[in-house]
């Protein structure tokens, strides 16, 4: 009888480590700051394939931005103009780095948003997530392509290349 | 025994509380689930699915980046040329809706007097450009590069070509003629023959950029209608105009252009060649069909390299050969003639 009662203590404090590790792993995989701000983001691997882009040298870039600024009077620097969002390719020419949305500063916008976003932030990481959330104050697109946070990668600085883990 | 008793008891306790932590946490999760599957965009994913997806991406781009930094595809957006050309697009209600709020703050813009692309100093009353044979009425359209931002600026060029219509005289009038292909025709001859060595690096600039947003005139529905029947005319626009930009790589001056080696374009006559592989599509499928794979599989290094670029429209043209009925009566323009 206590040989039986002894077997079972022991099971149960089995049990009792093994549900402890799990839940320690758990919440190292999920960690409850994800929980609160209900945004599980992450920095993705993500398809690289990307289109051809304009041309990149200064002189080209230079030519085509003294045409925009032509085109669109009184733009700034800073001013974004369209919504255009751009397959992964940040070198991006002069004056769509330079442009404006539309309606003024979207970036609550990305509430209301569940595909799939994007954000290519300035260390080089991709953030990916469905919670729009994740992107709230920070500038990010929803949809299959990206939108390059790039005005760091003006006139054909490259964007990494590095492969992106994936947690 | 007391012990042992005592131990018993508390695991007793803690394995309940335990259990319920468990479920309390696959709970949550699932709630974060269905929360993504609450809109209506993403109905019918879940998260499972979307992981899948981007685990689809992982495998695309780890083939991809096993070969150095293969990462630019210079016919990436064929495919959707191609559906944008044969389908007609239907727009969520949601993006519809959208699109139509735009529309009605551009009509109060304009109602209260708003301009764009400052053409109140330079546009025309709209008597002037009904009053233009449709070449020239194109001509004077693609005079200044407002066109080719105004497509490439938005996710949809539509918005830009609303844009066009509402703000622009000329545009509004050239989208409205029942020649207008006879116009964008001419604009094709009109913008290539800009690609000369006599120009500069700014001409070369515009004209390229214009060119390449002429692709968007595909999936333009007024465009569309006037190109349906007439194809085989505009593919061999298109092969003449990729043949301009052939020789123009061949002969430029980069010295004279100022740009350290690089002609002024990249994209450019990618986007032709792309026009070009779609309307071979309609005109000789069996073609398309046996020169897509090789012609989308090719590769490029993120940083821009002008001899893979040669050689990208020498595989297009060298596909091509042949494909374009009206080649062989005309006078073939190497590009040369023009200069």
């Amino acid at each position: 009888m206590n040989a039986r009662k002894i077997f079972i203590t022991r099971m149960l404090q089995m049990l009792i480590f093994v549900c402890g590790v799990s839940c320690v792993a758990k919440a190292a995989t999920y960690s409850w700051g994800d929980y609160n701000t209900n945004c599980n983001c992450k920095t993705a691997i993500v398809g690289t394939l990307t289109s051809a882009d304009y041309d990149q040298s200064q002189a080209a870039q230079d030519a085509a931005w003294e045409d925009f600024k032509a085109a669109y009077e009184g733009l700034v620097d800073s001013d974004r103009l369209g919504n255009r969002t751009y397959i992964y390719n940040c070198h991006a020419l002069a004056y769509t780095v330079f442009c404006k949305w539309l309606n003024g500063d979207q970036r609550t916008q990305f509430h209301g948003y569940s595909s799939w976003c994007w954000e290519a932030v300035s260390n080089g990481e991709i953030k990916s997530s469905n919670y729009h959330s994740c992107f709230v104050n920070n500038w990010g697109k929803c949809g299959p392509q990206f939108y390059c946070k790039n005005n760091q990668y003006v006139y054909g600085a490259s964007m990494p290349t590095q492969q992106y883990i994936r947690h | 025994m007391n012990t042992q008793k005592i131990l018993l008891t508390t695991s007793l306790i803690i394995l309940p509380i335990l259990l319920c932590v468990i479920f309390a946490h696959s709970f949550v999760r699932k709630e974060i689930v269905n929360d993504i599957s609450l809109n209506p965009e993403t109905k019918s994913t879940n998260l499972a699915e979307l992981v899948k997806e981007d685990s689809n991406e992982i495998s695309k781009s780890s083939a991809i980046q096993s070969n150095s930094n293969q990462t630019i595809s210079p016919t990436l957006e064929l495919d959707d040329l191609i559906t944008s050309f044969e389908e007609e697009i239907v727009e969520e209600s949601e993006e519809q809706l959208n699109f139509t709020i735009e529309l009605m703050k551009l009509e109060n813009y304009k109602k209260s007097g708003g301009t764009m692309w400052a053409s109140e100093k330079w546009m025309k009353d709209l008597d002037y450009y009904k009053s233009l044979k449709t070449t020239e009425l194109a001509e004077e359209c693609f005079s200044r590069p407002i066109y080719s931002f105004e497509v490439t600026i938005f996710d949809k060029p539509r918005l830009g070509f609303e844009r066009l219509k509402m703000f622009h005289n000329g545009f509004q009038v050239l989208f409205q003629r029942n020649d207008m292909w006879k116009g964008i025709l001419h604009t094709y001859e009109n913008l290539s023959s800009k690609l000369n060595l006599e120009s500069n690096l700014s001409t070369i600039v515009r004209a390229s950029g214009s060119l390449h947003a002429l692709r968007a005139l595909y999936g333009f529905q007024e465009f569309k209608e006037q190109v349906k029947g007439r194809e085989e005319i505009f593919l061999s626009a298109n092969i003449r105009v990729l043949k301009k930009f052939a020789w123009y790589l061949e002969n430029y001056d980069p010295k004279k252009l100022g740009t350290d080696g690089s002609p002024g374009f990249f994209c450019e006559p990618c986007s032709v060649a792309q026009v070009a592989l779609m309307l071979t599509k309609q005109v000789d499928p069996q073609r398309y069909n046996s020169i897509e794979s090789e012609i989308k599989s090719v590769r490029w290094p993120e940083e821009q390299n002008v001899q893979d670029l040669k050689e990208f429209i020498k595989l297009v043209l060298d596909d091509l050969e042949g494909v374009d009925p009206i080649e062989g009566s005309e006078t073939r323009d190497n590009g040369a003639d023009n200069n």
